[in-house]
């Protein structure tokens, strides 16, 4: 006679004596809890910036990020040509999305065209981040499934730039690199170091931002 | 609100979520993962488990993951409990890879040492009254832990999300681990003759 059921029993023991004592410490999982019930409530009350409205910003977003890359200096980009993948994470780190291949259907130089064409083509090993900045802080992009990715063109004048303007940060590597690590060299470093400590390439564009004045410096981070 | 009820009210909050609600509104998600939280905060501390991963490394990457289960909400492309529950452990699991990266993954996982104290601590507690049967439950549990912890990585995970102090379902399991249900099953079955045979060498009788 088998004594799976012994065994399963012991285990359903100790199940119970773990589950007895929390692995989280009630005072931090009471903390964590109110942190989110503000953020909640903050985003709920922040809901004027509709959502359809994010998914036109973060759609046009990468669209542009396409013609960014792929018109971007072809000596200084090993990226800019036909074919591209772009893996986009969300923010535990998981690809969700590889949009295989993008080419632009205009646009030399890096100037942002009017309108850019997207279109699907087979998949190279590339990984691309994205970041976008809105004003004053780096909103998190690993929002992949937002973006439409059956449109085939939009007009950047249509873009709903912010009276703070838009900056898309695209971060071009081999691999993925978590968000956090992302996060800390723009905030303890800037921009202009992500590509030496990253071993990336880096490809900044904005849009209807104010540039700072002589001797203001522009502040970066969240 | 009596306890059965409020544990009632978590599982159909968390199902809501699990069907789709995690997308709506944050004042509407928010509502029902504040309800389901026992249980999400619960299942977490599972997957952590079966990550192996130190007790105050979990501490550490539960919080962290608790945070990103809840900003990551709109990625979430489930239509039912498991599908959240394969969602969220995913997101549970790259926490601790991150994390791991960052600190060093000897640091993150349950080292000889850190496995030690944490038998002799469960062993103890066990063993609190000193009664000869206390002392016996204390050696087998600390048997059960030794079995366990020499199960293979997949074996192991397995038992924890399967016998965890809020079990998951086979299916559940299948989608976390990315495997097929039939398979965790034998995996299951396996583990549990492993784990039978591993007691039997230690001596502790059925």
């Amino acid at each position: 006679m088998s004594r799976e059921p012994k065994i399963e029993a012991r285990l359903e023991d100790r199940a119970r004596t773990l589950g007895r004592e929390p692995w989280l410490d009630p005072a931090k999982s009471k903390a964590l809890r109110e942190q989110l019930a503000r953020e909640a409530a903050s985003q709920d009350m922040g809901a004027g910036t509709s959502r359809w409205a994010w998914g036109v910003v973060l759609s046009v977003a990468a669209l542009v990020i396409a013609l960014l890359v792929l018109s971007g200096d072809p000596e200084r980009s090993n990226y800019g040509q036909a074919q591209l993948e772009v893996a986009l994470l969300e923010s535990s780190g998981r690809v969700l999305t590889n949009l295989e291949g993008l080419r632009s259907g205009a646009g030399e130089g890096g100037d942002l065209p009017s309108s850019c064409l997207l279109e699907l083509r087979s998949a190279t090993e590339t990984a691309v981040a994205l970041r976008i900045r809105i004003g004053d802080s780096w909103e998190n992009p690993w929002r992949a499934e937002v973006l439409d990715l059956e449109a085939e063109s939009v007009a950047l004048e249509d873009l709903p730039i912010p009276p703070t303007g838009l900056r898309i940060l695209v971060i071009a590597s081999q691999q993925p690199i978590p968000a956090e690590v992302i996060d800390e060299v723009l905030s303890e470093f800037g921009y202009e170091a992500l590509e030496e400590r990253l071993g990336c390439r880096t490809y900044l564009r904005e849009l209807g931002v104010a540039k700072p004045a002589d001797g203001e410096s522009e502040s970066r981070g969240d | 609100m009596g306890a059965r009820e409020q544990e009632l009210r978590a599982v159909e909050a968390l199902e809501a979520l699990g069907a789709g609600a995690l997308r709506e509104s944050p004042a509407r998600s928010w509502e029902l993962f504040d309800c389901a939280w026992p249980v999400i905060e619960a299942r977490v501390g599972v997957f952590l488990r079966s990550l192996r991963l130190s007790q105050e490394f979990r501490e550490d990457c539960g919080q962290n993951a608790l945070l990103r289960v809840w900003r990551s909400r709109e990625s979430y492309r489930g239509h039912s409990a498991d599908e959240f529950w394969a969602w969220a452990y995913r997101i549970c699991r790259h926490e601790a890879f991150r994390m791991a990266e960052r600190r060093g993954r000897e640091a993150v996982r349950e080292g000889d040492a850190a496995e030690d104290a944490k038998l002799e601590d469960w062993a103890a507690d066990l063993a609190r009254d000193e009664t000869a049967e206390d002392s016996e439950a204390a050696d087998e549990a600390r048997a059960l832990e030794e079995c366990l912890a020499g199960l293979d990585e997949r074996g192991r995970s397995v038992v924890e999300l399967l016998y965890g102090p809020d079990a998951s379902t086979e299916r559940a399991v299948a989608m976390m681990l990315e495997l097929s249900k039939s398979y965790v099953n034998v995996l299951r079955q396996k583990a549990l003759q492993a784990l039978e045979a591993c007691l039997r060498a230690k001596g502790v009788e059925g």
